[in-house]
């Protein structure tokens, strides 16, 4: 019964010592209480001569007040984390939940290395940490003006949402960026654009601070260039990210129509063939699917499967010119964002990119139209011309 | 009153400590040897394992009586070559708890504790093993059969929420010519599971006669866990990352989150794996204390009967030794990072081949040539 009763206090003593009931600087030093966090949902990077300029934002409070921006100068991310912490008044900066970083273009350009390998290695961010780059301006000034609209980490949550659907980019967080960079030597990264001052100074204007525009391309680890528009959404078909984009078509009598993409796929595989016996050939094959969704035309005939034709060869030739232009540039930065070295992985071949010779093919059907006999409008000009 | 322990305990026992070390190599040794590939080194850890089963039965299939390795020692080699072995034995599973306490705390450390020292790790794990290592082999069998369930349904519902994320190109292509490292690999995996093979010490506790047959349940369940942790970790990190991480699965599991709403579940997951820990090093200071009891002579009969705990006659002091010993091996091995690389990723490993497999190998040869088997 003693030997129990000994166990037993043992036992408690041994838990007691895991709980925050002890000295400040006691046992359990993870011990953190919740009303004194400041969690920071979002970081920014820039470079700076000392080393690096790292900002911090927290999520936007429930009282309708401005999200706290902190900002700092340090030696090492490690150091400029700590310096951080020194600002914060009355709360301590928790980084276990940030979920997004902006890197600001020149840090981007310095070269992630050493911030891929701090959140790897790092115990308070995590590998599924989204990652974006700045076209221009640094990331410490977006914070501080997304700040004042309410915060910049509902923005970019946003931003990961919206491209999802519209694929005109794509968000990649620090694990795919890695994976990509030790696969391939290249990389995705979102980019960003600034909104300009026009849209800042309207004071009705809830226009976000940032929008996504295209991607970033980094080779081994140093941002070498962007890629926007077309060959953007291209890039987006060849990773399996393309989503409802819209594209304008001829209706070859000087009017246009729009088409919005409803589906679309690619894949890359190596041909081998008595021509290519020398080398092996990528082929790059898209199918798209489209819907007809406005058109600025009163020709009735725009029903007719000829005219869905010439619509998607027209729709089908866009997208092969922004294919070829995407691998062009990929050859041209020898910088394999495309994941173009897979299929030579699968076939067991080994070609040097700027050497590899690339056939692009686009296949795209329209697969229907919310069809009217005349545009709005139109019928009674008919009437009347009649 | 003798203590024993059924086979279904010794089954759940076996898989329970095995998962301490497959965390800490696997499947990183595997990737490193056998690159993108590796998954492919688990199923064919099969056929060395089958060997492995088989030699076991080579050393049982004439033993009516259950029977500890210990005595089976002594019977191929001798009195005393037999006694002597054991010794070693025993010394070596001592300095082996050690290092599973040393490597316990540095799991805790470089994963989520980074500021804290390994004392603490080391002096609560054990105190938390003592009531284990002086108590009942039985209660602690026991507690594996309720610790085993826990730990793979934890397991598969972490793969699990990875799942939607996984790149399985990223385990191709496959050629013939990744056989020989796939190989090489799979000894890995067999070494891993190895750890376990100090258990057969405890036989002269094992309810019936002991048959390859009912481990057979046990192994296809543990490949097929290190078949998923490995897929998972290829197809997420790829080859590279994953071959340079210390703990694959726990960065897999830094970012999983539950429901979209619970996320930093990792310290909740790695907490877990102490009751690996626990039972592994509370059973081998337990057989260590055994051995040496063993060697030095002390009664076989008294050494299978239950004791009170505070009954330190008959050579149980020994245990309060081993345990003491493995403490302080924990708390003053390996000081620095290069130093402990050195242990964890050579040393140990392969003493524990030489003991787990070499031993009892050169045993069943010389068991065959003095028809002692």
């Amino acid at each position: 019964m003693k030997l129990r009763a000994a166990a037993l206090a043992l036992a408690a003593f041994t838990l007691i010592t895991q709980t925050g009931c002890s000295l400040s600087t006691g046992i359990y030093s993870n011990f953190r209480a919740i009303e004194h966090l400041q969690i920071v949902g979002t970081l920014g990077l820039d470079a700076a001569a000392a080393g690096v300029r790292l900002s911090a934002s927290g999520g936007a409070p429930s009282d309708g007040k401005q999200p706290a921006v902190f900002e700092n100068s340090a030696r090492d991310l490690i150091s400029a984390m700590d310096a951080l912490q020194d600002l914060s008044d009355n709360a301590q900066l928790f980084f276990a939940h940030t979920q997004h970083i902006v890197l600001g273009r020149d840090a981007a350009q310095q070269g992630i290395g050493t911030l891929l390998d701090f959140v790897e290695r790092d115990v308070n961010l995590r590998m599924g940490t989204e990652l974006f780059v700045l076209r221009s301006g640094e990331a410490g000034a977006l914070l501080r003006d997304a700040a004042q609209q309410g915060g910049i980490s509902e923005t970019l949550d946003t931003i990961r949402r919206e491209t999802s659907v519209s694929g005109a980019s794509h968000v990649y967080n620090f694990r795919s960026t890695a994976v990509a960079l030790e696969e391939y030597g290249a990389a995705l990264v979102c980019a960003l654009r600034t909104q300009d001052a026009q849209n800042k100074r309207q004071p009705e204007s809830e226009a976000p601070a940032v929008v996504a525009d295209g991607y970033g391309i980094l080779k081994g680890t140093q941002l070498v260039g962007f890629i926007d528009g077309g060959e953007a959404e291209a890039v987006s078909l060849l990773h399996g990210h393309l989503g409802n984009v819209s594209r304008m078509v001829s209706d070859g009598a000087g009017g246009t129509v729009s088409l919005e993409i409803s589906r679309a796929e690619a894949d890359i595989r190596l041909v081998s063939d008595e021509s290519t016996a020398a080398s092996p050939v990528l082929e790059i094959r898209a199918r798209l699917g489209a819907v007809v969704t406005e058109k600025s035309s009163d020709r009735t005939e725009l029903v007719d499967e000829e005219m869905l034709d010439l619509f998607s060869s027209q729709l089908a030739a866009q997208f092969e010119q922004d294919i070829a232009s995407a691998v062009a540039l990929s050859q041209k930065l020898d910088a394999d964002f495309l994941a173009l070295g897979k299929p030579l992985r699968l076939a067991g071949e080994t070609v040097a990119l700027p050497d590899a010779e690339i056939r692009v093919c686009v296949e795209a059907v329209i697969d229907h139209s919310y069809e009217m006999e005349h545009p709005v409008g139109m019928a009674a000009a008919k009437a009347g011309g009649t | 009153m003798k203590e024993t322990i059924s086979r279904r305990q010794l089954v759940a026992t076996a898989y329970v400590i095995i998962l301490s070390p497959m965390i800490r190599r696997l499947p990183r040794v595997c990737v490193q040897a056998a690159g993108r590939t590796a998954w492919i080194s688990v199923p064919l850890t099969a056929l060395p394992l089958a060997l492995v089963f088989f030699g076991l039965w080579l050393f049982y299939r004439r033993r009516s009586a259950p029977t500890g390795f210990a005595e089976i020692l002594t019977d191929i080699w001798g009195r005393g070559a037999g006694k002597c072995i054991t010794a070693v034995y025993a010394l070596w599973f001592a300095f082996y708890a050690g290092f599973l306490l040393r490597s316990g705390a540095q799991r805790f450390i470089s994963t989520v504790y980074h500021d804290t020292g390994i004392g603490i790790f080391v002096v609560v794990t054990v105190l938390m093993c003592l009531p284990a290592v002086f108590g009942s082999v039985r209660a602690t069998a026991r507690s594996a059969m309720i610790i085993r369930p826990l730990m793979t349904a934890l397991f598969v519902l972490v793969c699990a929420q990875t799942f939607r994320e996984l790149d399985l190109s990223m385990l191709l292509p496959v050629r013939p010519a990744d056989l020989p490292a796939n190989g090489i690999a799979a000894l890995e995996t067999v070494n891993v599971i190895s750890a376990a093979g100090f258990l057969v010490f405890l036989g002269g506790s094992v309810e019936g006669r002991f048959s390859p047959r009912d481990f057979i349940g046990w192994t296809v369940t543990l490949l097929v866990i290190i078949e998923l942790m490995t897929v998972c970790c290829l197809a997420l990190f790829g080859p590279s990352l994953t071959a340079n991480m210390s703990f694959p699965f726990f960065l897999l599991v830094r970012d999983v989150d539950v429901l979209g709403s619970i996320e930093r579940i990792e310290p909740l997951v790695i907490a877990v794996w102490v009751l690996s820990d626990f039972v592994m090093i509370s059973l081998l200071l337990r057989v260590s204390a055994e051995n040496f009891r063993f060697a030095l002579g002390f009664s076989a009969a008294a050494s299978a009967e239950t004791a009170k705990a505070h009954d330190l006659r008959q050579g149980r002091w020994l245990l309060v030794g081993c345990t003491l010993a493995a403490a302080a091996a924990a708390l003053t091995m390996a000081n620095d990072k290069s130093a402990f690389d050195l242990l964890s990723e050579t040393l140990v490993p392969r003493l524990n081949m030489g003991f787990s497999l070499g031993i009892p190998a050169l045993s069943l040869l010389i068991g065959a040539l003095r028809h002692k088997l």
